[in-house]
């Protein structure tokens, strides 16, 4: 088996052991993708020189007997809307085609003091406008589980590039369920962080205050690990949370548990598909078997959530994709007779009909005239979400729902219709809305295709999320 | 035809003088000569970065807001302002909108002889944008100027003529150099100006759609144009045509008059909503105190109390802009007791300091000199000449310490005689004597100038002149 | 294939309200309006997207109209989550390391003699 398919931590032993080279580890990886990505086409761009001049400098230190640390010469593959200077980041959008990153983002550079090393850059939905990798203006990215399906989106491409062993785990973002919804859909662990948590600094911004980085793994453990290199607060995001962060590793480890009672929210299991609803109960009984309480609760404002996320994202979009005018960076159209000629031009070849969608749609809920009813009301409508789950968290620790009302769904299905898209967000957007820490915990399959859970706690409280995930896992594998 | 009134509304910007910019710490120098010399992601609109709030900026436009007597915001925020313009990288400002640092406030100022009253609508912090540069067949941008920290103030529409906007405009001036936060030079573009004018009859409350002017790049364009523009007015409202709906001209200096601005720039909709990526600020009371205690006195407030001590307006307002020529009027002023002291030293201030200023740019004498010169004035041991020659002729301290220190061993070893002197001047200028007994007045002052150069400036041009004519009389 | 849903989605067809509240959006969502917006965000449209789009934006608005229901008067709008307050940097001039602004623009499109060029705006 590949070694890419083995955790940090056995990796970690194997490579001071010797049991093998970091080299080899790369190029298992760089095999997998040769093997499976002209057709899965997780990945946008592969770096294989410099992750083996990487790769070989770990095996140098390691030959001299020095010590490595616990993520060095581990190999993970990056959103492309993550900045690495150096290489490309195309967001999944024409309008950076050319595009070299010039800088690293934060998240980039603290995994690369640690010596972790980046293979390449993963496809998704243009600026992560989508559920399904489907908008992507590069082509789809198919499910290692099931190549006529879609591997999920918006961080569709990092997802299937874990679950195929491409790499060991990878960066995703995730604004209402981009990396959730994609790692239910392949079968892997999904952390979308508290916001604030981890630095949104060089990554290409969707909507400003939803945005965040995470990491996606093959294992609770895995994701322990890689959050606790990236969280933390960064001076260059003003909105990264201040204050000392928790041991997530050794919290995972802690024999009593921090948290205890679970809440089910009925508004998402009424009219639940039957299957899906019997491998949610099925996990649930793990976690009473384990300890856990399971109690009924109301968030009474869900069937507003997608509402007031769409009309949120998409007007904070509308904003932050008014940079890319083609004046100072990424495609310029040629010979533009005009400002006004290049703005235009440039915009309408680089954004595909989702992007001009959202941005569109955007402008119009803070245009003057429609500002009240669309944008502000739906801020106010996230307050009351917001408070929801506040006044659920004081009967219960954590929530379970399901992370999407179905598996991964047919290549081609759903990207005409846009509003049935929109809704497979459901599940999602809620804990977006609230900027809660969620965690898709793949808990079953249902017609061969794998299904996840979402576990959510309050604000910043990833630990409390960890430790019920691998709870699950490791109850899960006895 | 009704007797009309001018109406004119301000809005000031100001580059505020900190070290880094407002949202990045890349380097504040707007006139680097280098273009894009002091660029960084940030200030370019790069993809991934994101705004970070400079405190500097923050707390000087909080010393503003206090000196204009503003109401200080206990929560601000910052918006996102959006058009697309090649020089606004992000494709929208970062400005505020409706929880600014300052709301209302008023500024008092002189004008000639009187004290006018402006009140302020609000102040707030935003960025600047980059510097565009028109070629002939494109436009070149220079990212160094992005993101500068820029302060708006908008006044209430109070001001009466073009005049008084000149003035609020200098008065504006002093105020942020004295707080030490810019050194507000319109031709360097660190102090900008819009000016809005509208006429109504007098006696009338209600306002009408107002005429807006851009491209002011001097006090003298901004009076120019407001006259310009309110003659325009003028002669609509004669015609019984004034302006039904608010409208955007652009002064030419060249051509000395305005134009109209294309209608689809003016008309934007800037779609403001709350900048997600900068906390809002919160501000105590406590910490508002903290910050105000910084202000170093300001010229306004001690113009204000030297009025209260009777000086004259016109007199101290010629003497106002200078910085340093004010101040150094001020160390002195402060320790003179009488009225007639301060009416000396603001006479030599007025003259021959501001002369020695201008050409030197520095006070080439010390505090005891100057204060001892205007003790001698007062007792009368010295003419008011003779003072302010000393002072026209000092190059460095000591100087006039010198000339005092002369004159007195002069006047104690000489004890010269006026009117024997004046005896023996006509005596030896008897021609010009008869020239002048024959009716050639201007002969006169010849020989008050012989009498002054003889008696080396002891005595003051009015003595001398009525011993002259006391002595004429006896020969005549 | 699964495509049950359990959030109430209004979009079409049952609810005759909700019928009339999309047919009213449309009516709102005209082809000018969409020109208007899409000259807005500065984008182009040919004409047969235009009323492809219309029709779109008229669906998720329509969708969004739901929030009307809602009762907010209690509600102060979320600006963001996280709750701080006053985050400020210390007024330092860093400069940007010679290299990487060399990189930076690098990007540029069309970067000539140190300036960033675009056709001529009167």
């Amino acid at each position: 088996m590949s070694l890419s398919f083995l955790s940090i931590e056995e990796l970690h032993t194997g490579l001071k052991a010797r049991t093998f080279t970091c080299r080899e580890l790369i190029t298992d990886c760089l095999e997998c993708i040769k093997e499976k990505d002209g057709e899965i086409h997780a990945f946008l761009s592969v770096y294989p020189e410099q992750a083996l001049k990487l790769a070989d400098a770990v095996d140098k230190k390691i030959q001299a007997s020095e010590k490595i640390g616990l993520l060095e010469g581990i190999p993970f593959s990056v959103k492309d809307v993550i900045l690495v200077e150096d290489m490309r980041a195309t967001g999944g959008s024409k309008m950076l085609e050319p595009f070299i990153a010039p800088y690293d983002a934060t998240v980039i550079k603290r995994l690369k003091e640690v010596g972790a090393i980046v293979i390449g850059k993963t496809n998704c939905d243009a600026y992560g406008f989508g559920s399904s990798t489907e908008n992507s203006d590069f082509g789809v990215t198919k499910n290692p589980h099931d190549l006529s399906k879609v591997a999920g989106g918006s961080s569709g491409g990092s997802a299937a590039s874990v679950a195929a062993g491409m790499c060991v785990f990878s960066l995703g973002e995730d604004t209402g369920g981009s990396i959730r919804q994609p790692s239910a859909f392949c079968g892997i662990y999904g952390l979308k962080v508290s916001y604030g948590r981890v630095s949104r600094y060089g990554s290409i911004a969707y909507a400003s205050s939803f945005d965040s980085i995470g990491p996606m793994a093959r294992s609770t453990r895995d994701v322990a690990i890689v959050l606790s290199v990236i969280a933390g607060k960064d001076s260059m995001d003003h909105t990264s949370i201040p204050g000392l962060v928790p041991d997530y590793i050794a919290e995972l480890k802690a024999t009593e548990l921090k948290s205890k009672r679970i809440g089910i929210p009925k508004e998402y299991f009424s009219g639940l598909d039957a299957t899906m609803t019997k491998i949610i109960n099925n996990a649930l009984d793990t976690f009473k078997k384990e300890g856990y309480e399971i109690v009924e609760i109301s968030l009474p404002h869900t069937k507003y959530a997608i509402a007031a996320y769409y009309l949120l994202v998409t007007s904070e979009a509308s904003s932050n994709l008014a940079r890319l005018d083609g004046v100072r960076f990424g495609y310029q159209a040629p010979d533009p007779t005009s400002i006004e000629d290049l703005y235009k031009r440039s915009r309408s070849h680089g954004f595909g009909p989702e992007v001009k969608r959202r941005v569109m749609l955007g402008s119009f809920a803070l245009s003057s005239g429609y500002i009240d009813a669309y944008y502000k009301r739906a801020q106010k409508v996230r307050t009351l979400i917001r408070e929801d789950f506040r006044k659920a968290f004081e009967t219960v620790d954590l929530i379970i729902t399901p992370t999407s009302p179905f598996p991964a769904f047919t290549i081609g299905e759903k990207v005409n219709d846009p509003m049935t898209m929109y809704l497979a967000d459901v599940f999602t957007v809620g804990f977006s809305l609230a900027g809660l820490p969620t965690i898709n915990v793949p808990c079953g399959t249902m017609e061969h295709l794998p299904v996840g859970m979402q576990i959510t706690a309050p604000y910043l409280d990833e630990t409390s999320v960890l430790q019920a995930a691998s709870v699950f896992e490791q109850a899960h594998h006895k | 035809m009704e007797e009309l009134e001018t109406v004119i509304g301000l809005e000031i910007h100001v580059e505020l003088k900190t070290a880094s910019k407002m949202f990045c710490a890349c380097k504040n120098d707007p006139m680097c000569s280098e273009p894009n010399r002091n660029v960084c992601p940030t200030c370019m609109g790069m993809v991934g970065t994101l705004p970070l709030l400079n405190k500097r900026a923050f707390e000087q436009t909080v010393l503003l807001a206090h000196a204009m007597k503003s109401t200080i915001a206990r929560h601000t925020k910052w918006d996102r302002k959006s058009y697309f313009y090649p020089d606004l990288p992000k494709g929208y400002q970062i400005s505020q909108y409706d929880l600014p640092i300052g709301l209302g406030g008023e500024l008092i100022f002189p004008l000639n002889d009187s004290l006018r009253s402006v009140r302020m609508n609000r102040v707030h912090l935003e960025e600047d944008a980059a510097k565009s540069l028109h070629d002939t067949d494109r436009t070149l941008i220079d990212f160094n100027r992005s993101s500068v920290p820029l302060m708006e103030m908008v006044t209430e529409p109070d001001l009466r003529s073009s005049e008084e906007a000149k003035a609020l405009l200098k008065a504006i001036r002093r105020l942020v150099k004295d707080l030490g936060i810019s050194d507000a030079d319109m031709e360097k573009g660190q102090m900008r100006c819009d000016a809005s004018v509208s006429l109504r009859r007098v006696g009338e409350d209600k306002l009408y759609p107002r005429v807006e002017i851009k491209n002011l790049n001097s006090f003298r364009s901004v009076e120019n144009a407001l006259e310009y523009q309110r003659e325009k007015l003028r002669v609509e409202w004669l015609a019984g045509t004034y302006p039904t709906m608010a409208s955007t001209v652009l002064w030419d200096d060249d051509r000395a008059s305005t134009f109209p601005m294309r209608s689809k720039e003016t008309a934007a909709d800037y779609r403001y909503f709350p900048e997600p990526d900068i906390p809002v600020v919160e501000l105590s009371e406590e910490a508002i105190g903290l910050l105000v205690k910084e202000i170093p006195p300001l010229r306004k407030d001690v113009f204000a109390k030297m009025l209260e001590d009777g000086m004259e307006m016109t007199k101290l307002v010629s003497i106002l802009d200078t910085a340093e020529l004010f101040w150094s009027f001020e160390s002195h002023y402060r320790r003179l007791d009488s009225k007639l002291k301060r009416d000396t030293l603001l006479n030599f201030y007025m003259a021959e300091v501001s002369l020695l200023v201008k050409s030197t740019a520095t006070i080439p004498f010390s505090t005891e000199e100057i204060l001892l010169l205007v003790e001698k004035v007062e007792d009368k041991a010295m003419p008011i000449s003779t003072a302010k020659r000393f002072l026209s002729s000092c190059v460095k301290q000591g100087d006039v310490a010198r000339s005092i220190t002369e004159f007195e061993t002069l006047s104690r070893t000489t004890k010269m005689n006026l009117k024997d002197i004046v005896d023996n001047v006509l005596s030896d200028d008897s021609p010009l004597v008869d020239q002048y007994i024959a009716g050639e007045e201007k002969v006169f002052q010849a020989l008050v100038g012989r009498v002054m150069r003889e008696t080396k400036g002891m005595f003051g041009g009015e003595e001398v002149v009525a011993v002259i004519r006391e002595r004429l009389e006896t020969i005549n | 294939m699964v495509e049950r849903c359990p959030v109430k989605a209004d979009v079409a067809g049952s609810n005759p309200a909700a019928r009339a509240k999309l047919k009213s959006n449309c009516m709102l969502i005209d082809k000018d309006l969409v020109k208007k917006v899409a000259d807005l965000s500065k984008v182009t449209l040919e004409d047969s997207e235009v009323e492809h789009f219309a029709k779109e934006m008229a669906e998720v608005l329509s969708y969004a109209d739901q929030l009307s229901e809602v009762d907010v008067t209690d509600a102060a709008p979320t600006d963001q989550v996280t709750g701080l307050l006053s985050v400020f940097r210390e007024d330092l001039a860093i400069d940007y390391p010679a290299d990487k602004r060399a990189k930076l623009l690098n990007t540029v499109p069309k970067f000539e003699n140190g300036y960033v060029v675009v056709p001529k705006v009167i």
